[in-house]
């Protein structure tokens, strides 16, 4: 029997988790503190998918850190609540849910536990404490212009100099580096051996000399992304996390940590209340298309899919708790969670087109005082579903995804 | 509310599916498929010696109580071993009928004799003019004498022509409430049109005229309608369950075939194209599971959500199991065409199960989006 072989047994565990009472008390206690304490100003921008300034989302962030909830998921010993896979998997359903703005992940999520795994302890005072409390923000220097999916072909040298590292190179869809401090970085301190041999992950100081940050713009006319350039740059050895040449462990460590929360439902529940927020003003002969049954028998299509995306994360997070890491399974969550978002943003696409899809990208802009020509969500709905293309891109293709399962899943 | 713990589950699954790989193959099913019944008779008496068919049934009938919960782990073996017994005819059907509109007496009569594998039931609800809709019941019911006398059609009637005793739904007049009544097999007036589904599952079309049912087995609940809505929903995630099963199993022989089939000098499943292919059938076996069984916990629980989630396993599976049915026969090639093979038989199998107790469609209608609940978080 190969790994595919699914036990019902198995799903009716993830429902008996979602069920929990000690989980409902936990998901009903974030959706309050929500309620209460997430600025209507910042939710109304993410609700209208309007570019949020830094400050909104530094903002934001004090405010949960203020609460412990920045970081829940890392060790009480470092600031954390010893959240479980679970809990914090919910804790993100409901804070998106309720619009709140996305959560940083590159400091909190990826390197902070890399840091406490694998660091030093210096490394651990200097970097933790301020990362929870946004003080240093964070970029993520994997992808170069030649190693996209193939991640471990970075050429980005790095080389040994007395207590320095001087580092050249590129790197490229580096997310928020314009507002970063820090970049964690993937970095060739050897080229002998096998290609994933010869990486180390360093931290480097974005404002050191010899770095260039220039903007790339997206298709969605937004500034998220952009190219990184490193001239020269001295990087003191104690940046250098854990073992030289053992990064490649450190950034699989990283993704794994990562794959179970990739079924962003809050953020997919928002977009499909969005929706028929939509339908509901948007007639067709004098009638809200809510009415019109061929939309009703497409939000059922999407409704379903998203329930079954619920019951899949709880059936995977209930074998989490269990002791029994899911391995490579859990691309499945990132496979059908971004494709599920993608098509709810096209829906909206579709349902814009009533209105003639004028795309007012200067509205979304912070402080944009213009008039709309069609309904207020229409800029953001636009931008949302362009922006959103990047999800099946990043963090392993959908392809890549589907190559991972064929071999480590099916046995292919 | 079920019984039986995740850990009685689990080992519960693996004794079944262990007994099914022993005892079951498809040479067998092709034999007993083509038999008149559709079934053989002594699987049933080992199904209860091996405690199967109380799996559901109240702890005091003699069961053990598990629910929905263990119908589907059983349902989902059936499905991977394709069996052809009356498992959900008299199961989720009949014997859920009588426990959820019978008094206790009539429990006693009749569910004791279900876990020992004495009776075989069928619900005998759906009549023709109806299609999927649960009240469109005109078959009427009239006092007499000692009893009753039902009179009209029921359509569809899942292994009707072997079942020792048929729960036949009839209204009181017009606008009368609908109450379920056991009738015998063979009994005076009860006349059968029998017949096969896209699978080989056989079914009856019935005709009553003036059939006697004595006052002590019409099943005594006053108002049957909220019992036949919950059969269905039950029914409804059995069948998921049981596709589920044949999904899993579909893609556990589809991988077997592509690692040793070859052609251009490699085995196809070195192709790409094949390997995303089953993924994706992969991907959406899964999902319908998880749903399935998220939907059997909400049965059993009484979850405020779970007929929502009932229908999200229904649409969800249905979808699977057309994609999953049909890449299966694709990627066999040519003996994905081959009637020996069971390929065919999975494909069969699940369009089978995707139409019985409200399609797709009929499911989607449940998400009724102008009194939803899920959008109080919209901007206004």
């Amino acid at each position: 029997m190969s790994h595919n072989s699914q036990n019902i047994v198995e799903a009716m565990a993830g429902a008996k988790l979602s069920a929990d009472p000690a989980l409902q008390a936990f998901r009903n206690e974030v959706r309050q503190f929500c309620r209460a304490n997430l600025p209507q100003d910042i939710r109304r921008k993410v609700i209208l998918n309007q570019h949020l300034d830094k400050q909104d989302y530094v903002r934001w962030q004090k405010i949960l850190a203020a609460k412990g909830w920045m970081a829940g998921h890392w060790p009480e010993q470092y600031g954390g609540c010893n959240w479980s896979r679970v809990q914090r998997w919910v804790f993100e359903w409901e804070i998106y849910r309720a619009g709140a703005p996305w959560l940083m992940p590159f400091g909190v999520t990826y390197v902070c536990p890399v840091i406490y795994t694998f660091g030093s302890e210096a490394q651990r005072k200097k970097y933790l404490t301020p990362t929870l409390n946004t003080d240093i923000w964070w970029a993520q220097g994997y992808s170069e212009p030649d190693a996209g999916s193939d991640l471990a072909k970075v050429k980005t040298r790095a080389v040994r100099a007395g207590d320095h590292y001087i580092v050249n190179g590129q790197k490229t869809w580096t997310t928020m580096a314009h507002w970063a401090d820090m970049m964690f970085a993937l970095v060739r301190t050897s080229t002998e051996n096998k290609p994933q041999q010869g990486i180390s992950f360093l931290l480097i100081d974005l404002h050191s000399p010899g770095i260039t940050v220039r903007p790339i713009e997206t298709i969605d006319g937004g500034h998220h992304v952009n190219e990184v350039f490193l001239e020269n740059v001295q990087v003191p050895v104690e940046n250098l996390v854990g073992d030289e040449g053992a990064g490649w462990t450190y950034a699989k460590f990283l993704l794994g940590n990562e794959r179970l929360l990739a079924a962003d439902v809050g953020k997919a529940i928002r977009l499909f209340s969005q929706l028929q927020g939509l339908l509901e003003v948007t007639h067709k002969r004098g009638k809200p298309l809510l009415a019109d049954a061929v939309w009703q028998s497409r939000l059922a299509d999407l409704e379903v899919r998203i329930l079954s995306l619920q019951a899949l994360g709880f059936e995977l997070m209930a074998q989490a708790e269990s002791g029994s890491e899911p391995g490579p399974e859990a691309s499945v969550l990132k496979i059908v969670g971004t494709e599920l978002m993608q098509d709810i943003a096209a829906h909206s696409i579709e349902l814009l087109a009533h209105h003639g899809l004028a795309f007012q990208a200067e509205a979304l802009a912070p402080g944009w005082d213009g008039e709309l020509t069609g309904p207020s969500f229409a800029p953001g709905a636009i931008s949302e579903y362009l922006h959103g293309r990047a999800s099946t891109i990043y963090g392993g293709s959908s392809e890549i995804q589907r190559n991972i399962l064929a071999k480590a899943v099916l046995e292919l | 509310m079920s019984a039986l713990t995740i850990d009685d589950l689990r080992t519960l699954s693996t004794s079944i599916n262990r007994f099914i790989a022993e005892q079951h193959n498809f040479e067998k099913r092709r034999q007993t498929v083509a038999n008149d019944t559709g079934f053989d008779v002594a699987d049933w008496q080992r199904y209860a010696d091996m405690g199967w068919l109380g799996l559901a049934i109240p702890e005091p009938m003699g069961g053990l109580g598990g629910g929905m919960a263990a119908l589907a782990v059983l349902m989902q073996a059936a499905g991977a071993g394709l069996l052809t017994s009356p498992l959900l005819a008299t199961l989720v059907l009949g014997a859920g009928a009588i426990e959820l509109a019978g008094d206790s007496t009539q429990q006693e009569t009749f569910l004791p004799a279900v876990v020992a594998g004495e009776i075989t039931l069928a619900l005998a609800h759906r009549e023709a003019a109806a299609g999927h809709d649960l009240d469109g019941t005109r078959c009427l019911a009239k006092k007499s004498t000692d009893g009753y006398r039902l009179s009209g059609k029921k359509n569809l009637v899942l292994h009707g022509a072997t079942a020792s005793h048929l729960v036949v739904s009839a209204r009181y007049g017009e606008r009368g409430p609908v109450n379920l009544f056991m009738v015998d097999a063979g009994a005076p007036g009860l006349g059968l049109n029998t017949y096969r589904l896209l699978d080989g599952r056989p079914a009856a079309d019935l005709v009553l005229d003036n059939v006697f049912v004595p006052e002590h087995n019409r099943l005594a609940t006053e108002d049957a309608s909220a019992a036949i809505d919950q059969l269905h929903q039950r029914a409804a995630t059995a069948s998921c369950a049981e596709a589920c099963g044949a999904m899993s199993a579909l893609i556990d022989i589809t991988l077997e075939y592509v690692k040793t089939r070859r052609q251009f000098g490699t085995a196809i499943g070195h192709f790409q194209v094949i390997q995303h292919r089953l993924v994706e059938m992969s991907i959406a076996s899964q999902e319908a599971t998880a749903i399935t069984g998220t939907a059997a916990i909400a049965l059993d629980n009484a979850w405020p959500d779970s007929r929502r989630l009932v229908a999200a396993a229904k649409v969800r599976t249905s979808q699977a199991g057309r994609f999953i049915g049909e890449q299966g026969v694709q990627l066999h090639g040519g003996m994905g065409m081959a009637e020996e093979l069971p390929v065919g038989t999975y494909l069969k199998l699940l369009l089978t199960n995707s139409s019985l107790f409200g399609d797709a469609d009929w499911h989607r209608e449940v998400f009724d989006y102008q009194n939803s609940t899920i959008n109080e978080e919209k901007v206004a």
